[in-house]
């Protein structure tokens, strides 16, 4: 008697967990693929690669810190009837994995094809070197802040034409055929047509990865032809900057800036005096007249150090559509170049 | 050193002896009218008018004063509601009410943030400031209008004091208790708002709360009481501000974590002082002592030990254990090669960082246990691995796999690493690399791939037909076909010397 109650209660509580995924219309009625992003750069790349076969909403405000977002009941809506839900993980967006699990969508749980980590295969910076509790537990899975660098976008874009054609097989001519095409132009917006045609994009990636780029224009007597944002770069290259937290350690590598100090000692954490004092030291020594902080940080500690040395606090967004200047991912990494020029 | 700390520390610490000044005068009076919280919920009223400023169309930066008169007037309101919500014979406790007004507010603060473009971060900030970023405008600014309060109160002192000590007694003398209520609030809610603006909500609880209790632990006159709160509030907060600047921790929650210790020390002295058998209070203090030692002495057995094998880190399932695995080995110059055999299961990794990371490790270690595993590699879907590949095939291989990496060659996408390929091959002794590259210099889409082979080509064999990378892989054909025909004649005949690396017929 008893195991036919307990029976009975397992199978109401399976019909209970799956019924809203077997509610959901596969599709939206006109016959597109759902997408639910995190933040609104990856629905600009989901509709770059998705095209008419998609219909993208992002879930994060761009004004918002993208590691804290408030829940609402509308993200839980949109996410149980998600065909496919992008996210950056590394644990950027701490949110996430309640969602998912609260959606009840189970096209979108951990290990369906229909949740697309768009930092899959890309080689994070700052993994914990050494096993220190100290550190440990700040970035685990190494700085989540990856689409910064335009050469992880390529990467991003291929994981996220990847998920698409996995669970939309009959638009995979489609996706590739897109993937292709915002390659090239990735390509050509960071190298320089010039350079693409002299070279190709594939070496040209791999020697921008291993930092010997420079080295290598150098010896093949090419540095003349580099175009795009790396020539812009040329101008900002070898510039200190200081960054409230440690959001632009790609973006600093790619384009050859150097962050001399973060005023966030550690993430999330108040920093100490003696930090305080060690970044206005920093900037004193070092020369660095830039603090670039985010839209979205309280700018008492910057506008604080600005004033101590004479420095230039710079508001950047990081997100696209987070200011009018970045409606695109493409202006938005033309719009951080712009605003670092001197 | 004193001459660094001073200039670094010197607003902080006016700031303590600032906040030290007013919140133990009010500190009393809000242990004496039991609204232990009320600064809390006051501060998140300030907070939700700053909140309504900012959706009605004011800019947190821009528009600073407007915003802080919103905290005020909404601050007003809560002075209001807490004047009017004191009853003379409690039946519902005042704290009950400053508890509800705090959630609600907060809940509030949190329902109109969700629809504020800049969301609940810069609230957050404007609510809890931090005593570090404190400049010296603020504190001349907040120290005048500390001072007009303290002058306030202190010219209707009599008043203040008996609507707090003695409600029933300032109705009696005719003293309206609703109205001198409010003004307390009122000054209170202003005090509040600045002093969470410059010192964070949980420093400014601490500063009213901590000294007042002290002072009301030993003294029962209120001269007596205010010099007590005073010292302690002044000196333990320089204190913690010493201490943090020394042992670089947090300055806010330095000085809270320093007024609790001293609030612990007068506790177990004013104990001592009252015991009616001195040396038994003594003794049961030093008991508690050791028996809170020795509870945290236990647990510290249960301390978890950091994994750090590396070796056993290489087969954690997380992805960063294993690249910290490979780190911590490739950092240890003095390991054997068959230690390193370990990381030969890495070469076949789901992940490709970590496939990559063990192939350098290959290379530069030249393992040569890990060839079987590299050609198996110049096949991976990742070219950053497969250009390594063939480098380590280069320089771990010998004749024998030749075969191979033609083969791979034949398959390979990228040009670069199809040269790296048949240079490989070269280096190893076979000539068949040498087709590859002409193939390459005839039909190579960049330029300087074509000028690349060409070069190595060049290092592997004398030969001096003429060559222009620039010209179109379409319309190169005549300058290949010396080449190819030079290739035809004498693939038969080539004869390697290993010492200069040149082929010859």
């Amino acid at each position: 008697m008893k195991e036919a109650l307990l029976y009975r209660a397992v199978i109401v509580l399976a019909a209970l967990v799956a019924s809203p995924a077997a509610a959901a219309v596969p599709g939206a009625p006109d016959g597109k693929l759902r997408v639910v992003t995190t933040l609104s750069v990856l629905k600009d790349l989901a509709e770059e690669i998705g095209g008419e076969r998609v219909e993208v909403q992002a879930l994060a405000d761009p004004h918002e810190d993208p590691h804290f977002v408030q829940p609402r009941p509308t993200l839980m809506k949109r996410a149980r009837e998600a065909d496919a839900f992008i996210e950056i993980g590394l644990q950027l967006e701490l949110w996430t994995e309640n969602l998912i699990a609260g959606s009840g969508n189970l096209k979108i749980q951990k290990g369906q094809p229909g949740l697309i980590i768009a930092s899959t295969n890309i080689a994070t910076l700052e993994l914990p070197q050494t096993l220190s509790r100290e550190w440990g537990d700040v970035h685990p899975y190494g700085n989540p802040h990856i689409w910064l660098d335009p050469l992880n976008v390529k990467q991003m874009v291929e994981n996220i034409a990847n998920g698409f054609k996995a669970i939309d097989p009959a638009g995979a001519p489609y996706y590739d055929s897109r993937l292709a095409a915002y390659t090239q132009r990735l390509d050509e917006a960071l190298f320089g047509a010039e350079l693409l045609r002299e070279v190709g994009s594939g070496k040209l990636t791999r020697l921008a990865r291993q930092g010997k780029l420079d080295e290598f224009l150098a010896s093949r007597h090419l540095a003349a032809k580099l175009g795009g944002w790396l020539k812009q770069a040329q101008a900002v290259r070898g510039k200190k900057i200081v960054s409230y937290h440690k959001t632009w350690i790609y973006f600093a590598q790619r384009f050859g800036l150097t962050v001399a100090i973060e005023i966030e000692e550690k993430p999330g954490i108040e920093p100490s005096a003696r930090h305080r004092d060690r970044v206005i030291e920093v900037m004193k020594a070092q020369g660095v007249k830039t603090i670039l902080i985010e839209n979205f940080y309280s700018r008492a500690a910057a506008d604080y150090i600005a004033e101590q040395t004479g420095g230039r606090v710079v508001v950047v967004p990081i997100d696209v559509g987070a200011s009018a200047a970045a409606p695109t991912y493409f202006r938005l990494i033309d719009h951080l170049l712009a605003s670092l020029q001197p | 050193m004193i001459e660094e700390f001073l200039r670094t520390m010197t607003y902080p610490m006016l700031a303590c002896l600032l906040l030290a000044g007013i919140h133990v005068y009010l500190g009393i009076h809000v242990l004496a009218r039991k609204v232990i919280f009320v600064d809390l919920a006051l501060a998140q009223i300030a907070a939700l008018g700053a909140v309504y400023g900012v959706l009605l169309g004011y800019d947190l930066d821009a528009d600073q004063w407007s915003i802080k008169l919103f905290s005020l007037l909404f601050a007003s309101v809560g002075a209001v509601i807490f004047s009017l919500t004191r009853m003379r014979h409690e039946r519902v406790p005042q704290e009950a009410i400053i508890g509800i007004t705090y959630a609600v507010a907060l809940a509030t603060t949190i329902l109109m943030t969700a629809r504020l473009a800049h969301g609940a971060e810069q609230v957050e900030t404007l609510l809890a400031g931090s005593i570090l970023w404190v400049r010296g405008s603020t504190i001349v600014a907040t120290a005048a209008l500390y001072a007009a309060i303290g002058i306030f109160h202190y010219r209707f002192r009599r008043n203040f004091l008996l609507i707090s000590h003695d409600p029933l007694r300032a109705e009696a003398e005719g003293v309206s208790v609703r109205l001198w209520d409010f003004l307390f609030y009122f000054t209170f809610g202003f005090v509040v708002t600045s002093s969470v603006a410059i010192a964070g909500v949980l420093l400014v609880f601490c500063f009213l709360v901590i000294p007042a209790v002290i002072a009301v632990l030993f003294a029962d006159r209120l001269s007596v009481r205010l010099a007590i709160g005073w010292v302690v509030g002044a000196l333990v907060s320089l204190l913690g501000v010493i201490i943090s600047y020394t042992s670089d921790l947090p300055s806010g929650p330095t000085i809270v974590v320093c007024f609790a210790l001293f609030l612990i020390a007068s506790g177990i002295l004013w104990y001592v002082l009252h015991a009616a058998d001195r040396a038994v209070a003594v003794l049961r203090v030093a008991a508690g002592g050791v028996a809170f030692a020795a509870f945290f002495g236990l647990t510290l057995l249960f301390e978890k030990a950091p994994d750090r094998d590396a070796v056993k880190l290489l087969a954690s399932p997380l992805k960063n254990e294993r690249l910290l695995g490979l780190h911590m080995l490739a950092a240890d110059s003095s390991l054997a090669p068959t230690a390193l055999e370990k990381i030969l299961p890495l070469l076949n990794d789901a992940e490709a960082e970590v496939r990559g990371q063990a192939l350098r490790l290959v290379i530069d270690r030249r393992l040569a246990a890990a060839l079987p595993q590299v050609l198996a590699l110049l096949d991976d879907p990742q070219d950053l691995v497969r250009e390594d590949a063939a480098r380590a095939a280069k320089i771990l291989g010998h004749a024998g796999i030749t075969p191979q990496l033609l083969a791979a060659a034949e398959r390979e996408e990228d040009e670069y690493i199809r040269v790296e390929l048949a240079e490989a091959a070269l280096e190893l002794g076979d000539p068949h690399g040498l087709i590859v590259l002409i193939e390459v210099m005839d039909n190579g889409e960049a330029t300087d791939i074509r000028k690349d082979a060409h070069e190595h080509l060049s290092a592997h064999l004398n030969l001096d037909f003429p060559f222009h990378a620039e010209i179109a892989a379409a319309a190169n054909d005549s300058e290949i076909r010396p080449f190819r025909e030079w290739w035809e004649k004498h693939h038969h005949e080539l004869k390697w010397n290993p010492r200069t690396k040149i082929f010859s017929p």
